[in-house]
């Protein structure tokens, strides 16, 4: 003690004297002692090594007090090289010491000890960053353990001393720490996944059957904590851009349910190509052409979404597994009581305009046109009495609109919000999770919006460790408005942007107008349309109302139970009842087109009033059970587990058209205004469909050294179609794979987690419900016999007897390599599907009676790569930073299709592009006129061989030499491929702290659309170009030919900055016990591209495979939106 | 017990078929007797379906008989202020098409599942039936698809008219064979057909075959086995003619001796009316509107031509009845008169010539304010038995000259033209001195004046004696616009194209 007292006052006196003799020199002189680095000899160290290390350091002295029970404890540095400061800081972390620094001393002593402290942490699954709920904290060799609440964390209140803390939790590696325990501490435990081993079936856990096919096929998840975060109400939202090889295109950015998903391209020329959901178990059944989709869900209430993308593991759903299958499972309660609440708000703009003419550009154009055209067609009389009249754009109350055209009035600010109350936890031995949620979004087009109310039930028992029921009740009421677009596109944008603002400026014009497309296009439904233009703009708003109702109840039974450890049983029973009404009032139409001559001015327009109007209710009836029995055996090195499964899944829909009286639909198919999924519903009756498909699974997976993996699927499925169409049919799958990091012979550097190398085969089937529907369709009529009114019942639509589900076979080869700790994970996969047996709806020969049936018509292959990389560049306990980036691309040819006949869709209307399906060619060509600039041009200069044709001044491509006159069919070449060649997305998450970032770019490159909604800017003459074209001295009308040529046809290939989310999670907690977390996302931010309508993703629904993505008719844009939420945990 | 109701609860809720709504169609599975005569009944409605109004402009495209009242006689087709539009050929042609398929397709299914042993009526009658829709085919196709059953083909051969006529001949002969012997044992008596009615039918396709294009002479012989043979049991079939050639068409008289095939219908609206004179256009429905733009007008030739009797004057009219109002200076009372085509002030009805009233008698009910009821119930012939005597004395001429018994009824059916006794010889029989051709001659015009404008009739002697040049040489000017365009019409001239929609689907028949 005097000696340090000493050396204290020596250190004094030199100090005072520097401070005399430099000035600042004392400042410096005490921190340099402080702020001396030193280094250790390694970054674990007992403290009596530390000391002696210390000690050793020049002018330093360490002296210290009775601490020698401690001096065995191990520190850890952070590094070698420390500041003195800072290495007595982390030393007091390890040891109950208090460390002085003073003058040269380093004095080390004893610290008093509190009777206890607090360990504290959280489990986190090491890949996903998920906090994992429910694993087990245990101090070895004692009694005391916890477990992790709901967000992942633990918290052990304990006397000081060592102790070696572990966690488990199923199906992960268990993981333990030393910790010597004199002061609070922290733990955070990342676990991995313990990804090869055969998981043993846990009564709780998910009822979809894959935890033992994940190992080695190319299946995805997406856990509950990433759909947490983009805190959206579509669960397709979810799915947008996060898995390779799903090429999900938010096709309408109207309010609802509004996505095209297509798992590894388009598997069929006709039939449907929606992927299977699978909602806890429950199969969602595909009806005619689209699947009945999955908007009654709430994105909030999902746990984890599973994509099946390839035929080896959709073998498992036979005949519906072709498409892919999309496994959707919801929150399971359990675990401590907690009660969310959050709100979100939002805002949507939509701020792209077409460049259009005003009134007087447009009434000065035609007027030019007339001129220089020696005609009268237009008869515009720009008198300044009828300006007088009618003032320029204002409305009926005097109320000035949009300056130079109708598209500001056709766009509005969309406002969303969403109230979400949920809650999950335990009542006696019942697990519970209850959640109720109202959703509203108004969009960004007037009067267009959507409401939503969900309710989820969720409860279950576990009875003695052996047998759990679980019962679960989901319900949901929808309404969308005006949100539905359908062949004819989005009529009020497609209207609504012909809009001519003129109009009530000068009527004439306006119904001239309507005259001039007549004269043109009367068999054109489009232009007929536009024609058809309502007179004021709340006729086209307000007026024009089509109104979806949707309303689900589903109830799900399941029940578990294990015999033994290698022996379980599973059932699962649910029966969802979804009705959805649509309803529609839209006034049209002109009564007779074969008079336009006469009829032209008489606006014979229809009252949809009370009990006059277009109505259908279809309903559909879903059931699915199944039966499990689970076998699984582990001895040394082997590991087998062996699955029986009977699945019984019945699906029914039936439907009924409320006629309209005295509605004389005539181009315009009633069908197109009532989006009916019935096929049978444009007879305008009624109809059903009842399917029920019979499987019996075995699933073998077998295991050996961790390092080899094989598995089998056999299906045996039988497919019944009302009465009359029965298939039975085996589906089957093998897949192997193979760890090479696990193999001693190849010498892996030590960075090389895994190198698995799988290749998959596998066969499944595509049958939507409905499409035999019509087959043999008799239809009743009336005779007399005998002098009595009798029936009369003839075979208006045969059947095809042989009719056979489309299927596919499947090749997948695919690497996955993991590096430095799965820091940085590369997967690759290829894939080769071919499909046969293709569907077609064929037009039956009239000396059979006519109609159309189906028919297994064509082959078709699909190969495509899927890259993606998964990166964590940093990863420390505050910041986390993961990086992926997928890249998918597909390829689809047609290889065969009967008779080598080409498939045409053509359609008549001219904002309609033509489409082929030929056998070697692409699939989703567009087809056309080929555009070949102004004639002027290209008179001069025409190519060796290639001839032009001259249509009023504009040059097409002219393929037929036949007929030299005119453009013919043949000269309709394909122009475009609307199916993109790679779509990628590139997700960055950022974690610090209690701040999130996530922003997600998506994109498709190399894909074509027709842009209609321009086109018809020209039809109607608004577009700001066509005062160009008639300056150029050029006739301008508005010819068919220029409509389906390429002139309209635009690379649509985007980049999109889809979402970008902040998120603040405060540590502090309001009234202590409320958790709280801030969000801020938007989306849609950036989009780069070259397209100039409105939006590149949007696309209307054609009912065509291949041509849904081709056309941009009025399609509803995405709209920028930004977002608040709050949530309220308690 | 609980775990016993949670188990039923389960295995009903598995069941769950109760829940599934399934609308049942009975005709997938034809199993019972009603729903196989529902399907026959489907025959005859689509029958019926075939002979609507279009069906003239089938018949009359080419004829001597029949006009279009769509072209006026200038031919411009707007001058009468009434546009119908053009005449939608592939539509007309496909409607008949179609409807006598789906006829054929349903009673390829029928064969399916009737049996002939023990529903040997129902069989004969769907024979006779396939028989009749590929008699009518191969007269307006020339060489139709033959269908038999009900196996969807794309790759059906072409066959040749006697391909053809080797079916026709031989659903006939299997018809002859099941149909009940007389018409009290058909199935509805004095409706469809016994054996009486396919022999006389099988008659007429021998006339037919024995013509243009097969030209097999043998088959005159045939017929006139056949016809004599149910002219010699017409007591026994209960055929006989009428006294009063209007009684045919009126509606108290559906069922009749006379009739031996055809359709009947008892209603103004729906399926259940006689559509042959269905006016188009869907204008109000007055006499006066039906007569001028019904498609059911003679040529002008053909009309002058007509021998002037009571035949005449019964079947058209050369004026119309029109509303005609008078009243006092309160009131104003509507009339239906007869009022004569007067040609200053309708020049485009007069010079359109005449109406046909042969049905449209049966539309209007002059008891009711002589008023427009929109659609006849009269029956429509296909078959009647003044054709068979024709035939009779037709092919007896061309095999060896007519006897006293073709001559007698050829008399007959004169004298009823002539509205005196059928039996007694009179002032309208044929002269004595005729030479065989000229007997055929004035049978073959007595056929067309008998049968005017009755389906079928005229058209098939056109083709079947080939008589297009006779016909363009003699066609009245005013008439000529009456000739389909070529596009419509196969090489030989007398038959339609199959509809183009077939020719995509099998290039066989392009």
């Amino acid at each position: 003690m005097k000696r340090t007292k000493k050396i204290h006052f020596s250190l004094l006196l030199v100090s005072l004297l520097l401070v005399f003799s430099f000035g600042r020199g004392f400042a410096e002189g005490e921190l340099s002692m402080q702020q001396k680095i030193v280094e250790f000899s390694a970054f674990t160290l007992s403290l009596e090594d530390v000391l002696k290390e210390l000690d050793r350091l020049p002018e330093i002295n360490v002296v210290h007090g009775n601490i020698d029970k401690y001096l065995k404890i191990k520190i850890k540095f952070s590094s070698k090289k420390l500041t003195i400061d800072k290495a007595a800081e982390e030393i007091m972390k390890f040891v109950p010491v208090t460390i002085l620094l003073n003058g040269n001393h380093i004095i080390v002593k004893e610290k008093e000890l509190s009777t206890h402290y607090l360990l504290k942490g959280s489990v986190r699954d090491a890949s996903t960053r998920e906090y994992l709920t429910g694993a087990s904290m245990h101090l070895a060799g004692t009694n005391t353990g916890v477990v992790t609440d709901n967000e992942g964390h633990f918290l052990l209140k304990l006397p000081p001393g060592s102790y070696r803390l572990v966690c488990r939790f199923i199906g992960y590696e268990e993981a333990s720490v030393d910790i010597d325990l004199f002061h609070d501490q922290t733990v955070d435990f990342l676990l991995q996944v313990k990804d090869n081993e055969i998981r043993e079936v846990n009564i709780r856990g998910s009822y979809t059957e894959l935890e033992n096919l994940e190992k080695g096929r190319p299946i995805e998840t997406i856990e509950s904590k990433t759909i947490g975060r983009l805190n959206t109400n579509d669960v397709n939202d979810a799915l947008h851009g996060r898995i390779n090889g799903v090429w999900n295109t938010k096709v309408s950015g109207a309010p609802g349910d509004h996505h095209r998903i297509r798992i590894r391209g388009i598997n069929s020329i006709f039939g449907c190509s929606d992927p299977l959901y699978v909602v806890d178990g429950s199969l969602i059944p595909i009806v005619n052409f689209d699947n009945i989709g999955i908007s009654d869900l709430n994105a909030h209430d999902i746990d984890k979404i599973t994509v099946l993308k390839d035929a080896s593991s959709t073998a498992l759903y036979g005949n519906l597994g072709t498409n892919g299958v999309i496994l959707i499972e919801t929150k399971k309660g359990g675990g401590n009581t907690q009660f969310n609440f959050g709100v979100k708000m939002g805002l949507q703009t939509f701020s792209k305009r077409y460049d259009l003419m005003n009134a007087e550009n447009f009434l000065n154009t035609l007027q030019l046109n007339d001129d220089r055209n020696k005609t009268d067609f237009y008869r515009i009389i720009l008198s300044t009495e009828h300006y007088e009249e009618y003032p320029r754009y204002l409305d009926s109350l005097g109320n000035a609109l949009a300056e130079d055209d109708f598209q500001d009035e056709l766009f509005q600010t969309g406002f969303l919000h969403e109230y979400r109350l949920s809650a999950s936890g335990k009542v006696n031995t019942f697990d519970y999770y209850l959640s109720g949620n109202y959703y509203s979004h108004d969009g960004v087009i007037t009067n267009s919006n959507y409401t939503k109310y969900t309710l989820t039930a969720n409860l279950s028992k576990v009875i003695e460790d052996k047998l759990s029921v679980r019962l679960l009740y989901k319900g949901s009421y929808q309404e969308n408005k005006n949100t539905l677009d359908n062949f004819m596109g989005n009529n009020v944008i497609f209207k609504g942007i012909n809009y001519e603002p003129a109009y009530r400026a000068t009527p004439d014009s306006f119904l001239n107008k309507i005259e001039r497309l007549y004269y043109n296009d009367v068999l054109n439904a489009s232009v007929a349309s536009l024609a058809n233009h309502p007179t004021s703009p709340d006729e086209l708003f307000y007026e024009h109302n089509k109104i979806k109702t949707d309303k689900a109840h589903a109830v799900n039974l399941q029940g578990f139970y294990k015999l033994n450890r290698e022996i379980s049983f599973r059932a699962l029973l649910s029966l969802t009842i979804r009705n959805q009404v649509n309803l529609s009032n839209i006034q049209k139409s002109y009564s007779n087109y074969d008079y336009p001559q006469y009829y032209i001015y008489e606006r014979d327009r229809v009252d949809f009033g009370e009990g006059n109007r277009l109505k259908s209710d279809e309903t559909f009836i879903y059931f699915c059970q199944h039966y499990d029995v689970n076998y699984t055996k582990q001895f040394n090195n082997h590991l087998l587990n062996v699955l029986f499964r009977y699945r019984n899944y019945k699906d029914n829909a039936y439907w009924e058209i409320d006629s309209v009286s005295n509605v004389y639909y005539d181009q315009i198919n009633p069908t197109d205004d009532v989006f009916l999924r019935g096929s049978q519903a444009i007879f305008g009756e009624k109809g059903s469909v009842l399917r029920s498909v019979n499987s019996g699974i075995i699933n073998v997976n077998y295991q050996y050294k961790k390092k080899y993996f094989v598995s089998f699927i056999a299906n045996y499925e039988s497919i019944k179609e009302n009465e009359y169409f029965k298939k039975p049919d085996l589906f089957y799958s093998v897949a192997l794979s193979w760890d090479l990091a696990k193999e001693d012979f190849l010498k892996m550097p030590h960075f090389v987690d895994a190198l698995n190398l799988r290749a998959n085969l596998g066969r499944s089937g595509n049958f939507p419900l409905n499409s035999l529907a019509d087959d043999l369709f008799t239809y009743s009529g009336e005779y007399t016999a005998n002098g009595q009114a009798v029936d009369a019942v003839y075979i208006s639509n045969l059947a095809n007897a042989n009719l056979r589900p489309e299927s596919v076979v499947e090749n997948n080869f695919g690497a996955e390599v993991s590096l430095f700790k799965e820091r940085l994970i590369v997967t690759a996969d290829y894939y080769q599907k071919h499909y046969s047996d293709l569907l077609i709806k064929r037009s039956i020969p009239l000396y059979y009676g006519g109609g159309t049936f189906y028919q297994n018509i064509g082959e078709m292959k699909n190969e495509g790569l899927e890259l993606s990389l998964d990166v964590v560049p940093v990863e420390t306990q505050n910041f986390y930073w993961n990086s992926r980036l997928g890249l998918s691309t597909n390829q689809q040819r047609i290889t065969k299709l009967l008779d080598s006949t080409s498939i045409k869709f053509n359609y008549t209307d001219v904002l309609i592009p033509d489409f082929i399906a030929k056998e070697n060619e692409v699939l989703g060509s567009i087809t056309g006129y080929k555009y070949m600039g102004k004639w002027s041009d290209t008179s001069g200069e025409m190519a060796e061989g290639e001839t032009y044709f001259n249509d009023q001044g504009l040059a097409y491509l002219k393929l037929d030499t036949l007929n030299m006159k005119s453009l013919t069919e043949n000269d309709k070449t394909i122009i475009g491929n609307s199916i993109p060649d790679l779509t990628f997305h590139w997700i960055n998450n950022i974690e610090y702290k209690n701040f999130s970032f996530e922003m997600m770019w998506y994109g498709a490159i190399g894909v074509d659309k027709y842009n209609a909604t321009k086109a018809s800017t020209y039809i109607s003459g608004l577009n700001a170009n066509v005062r160009d074209l008639v300056l150029d001295s050029m006739k301008y009308n508005s010819s068919g030919v220029f409509y389906e040529s390429s002139f309209f046809v635009e690379d649509a290939s985007f980049i999109r900055l889809k979402t970008v989310t902040f998120s603040y999670r405060p540590t502090k907690k309001l009234a202590s016990r409320i958790g709280m977390e801030f969000s801020l996302s938007f989306e849609n931010l950036i989009t780069l591209t070259t397209y100039s309508g409105y939006d590149p993703e949007a696309a209307i629904y054609t009912k065509n495979n291949f041509s849904d993505n081709a056309i941009d008719k009025g399609a509803y844009p995405n709209p920028t939106g930004v977002y608040f939420s709050i949530n309220l945990t308690y | 017990m609980r775990k016993f109701g949670i188990l039923a609860a389960i295995l009903l809720f598995s069941s769950c078929e109760f829940i599934f709504h399934e609308v049942d169609n009975p005709y997938l599975e034809i199993d019972t007797e009603q729903e196989k005569i529902d399907m026959l009944n489907g025959v005859y409605s689509r029958l019926a379906k075939v002979h609507n109004g279009d069906y003239f402009a089938l018949l009359c495209r080419s004829d001597d008989v029949n006009n279009f009242m769509n072209y006026n006689a200038s031919g411009s087709g707007n001058s009468c202020g009434v546009n119908l539009g053009p005449i939608d050929y592939p539509g007309i042609i496909g409607n008949s098409y179609l409807n006598l398929y789906t006829a054929i397709i349903n009673i390829n299914r029928l064969l399916d599942v009737v049996s002939t042993n023990e529903e040997s009526a129902l069989a004969g009658e769907l024979y006779f039936l396939r028989s009749y829709c590929y008699f009518k085919l191969v007269r307006f196709f020339g060489t139709p698809p033959i269908i038999l059953d009900t196996e969807v083909s794309y790759t059906v051969e072409k066959p040749t008219y006697a391909e053809v006529y080797a079916q026709i001949e031989e659903d006939m002969f299997n018809a002859l064979d099941l149909l009940p012997d007389t018409y009290t044992d058909s199935r509805i008596p004095d409706e469809t057909p016994h054996k009486g009615t396919a022999k006389a039918m099988l008659a007429e396709i021998y006339l037919n075959m024995a013509g243009y294009p097969l030209y097999d002479e043998a088959k005159y012989a045939e017929a006139v086995r056949l016809a004599k043979e149910v002219i010699d049991q017409s007591e026994y079939y209960n055929f006989h003619l009428l006294d009063d050639y209007a009684l045919l068409w009126s509606e108290d008289n559906t069922h009749n001796a006379e009739y031996l095939f055809g359709l009947f219908f008892d209603a103004e609206t729906g399926d259940r009316h006689n559509s042959i004179v269905t006016v188009s256009g869907g204008h109000s429905h007055n006499m006066e509107y039906m007569l001028t733009t019904s498609w059911y007008n003679p040529e002008y030739k053909f009309f002058m031509d007509f021998p002037d009797n009571y035949r005449k004057y019964t079947s058209f009219t050369t004026g119309t009845y029109r509303e005609v109002s008078y009243g006092s200076l309160d009131t104003v009372v509507y009339s239906l008169r007869f009022v004569p085509f007067d040609p200053l002030v309708d020049p485009c009805i007069y010079l359109g010539g005449a109406s046909c009233l042969k049905w449209i008698y049966g539309v209007y009910d002059m008891d009711d304010g002589g008023m427009k009821m929109e659609k006849t119930k009269s029956t429509l012939y296909l078959l009647r038995y003044a054709q068979v005597l024709l035939t009779y004395a037709e092919a007896k001429a061309r095999t060896g000259g007519p006897d006293a018994m073709a001559t007698e009824l050829v008399n007959r059916i004169r004298r009823r033209a002539n509205n005196v006794n059928v039996y007694a010889p009179s002032e309208f029989d044929l002269p004595t001195n005729l030479t065989t051709e000229q007997f055929i001659d004035s049978v073959v015009w007595e056929r067309a004046w008998e049968l005017a404008m009755e389906p079928d009739t005229r058209w098939f002697d056109i083709i079947r004696l080939d008589l297009k040049d006779e016909i363009d040489a003699n066609r009245y000017k005013r008439d000529l616009h009456t000739v389909v365009p070529d596009e419509y019409l196969t090489e030989e001239w007398y038959f339609y194209q199959i509809p183009q929609e077939d020719r995509w689907n099998n290039p066989n028949f392009e």
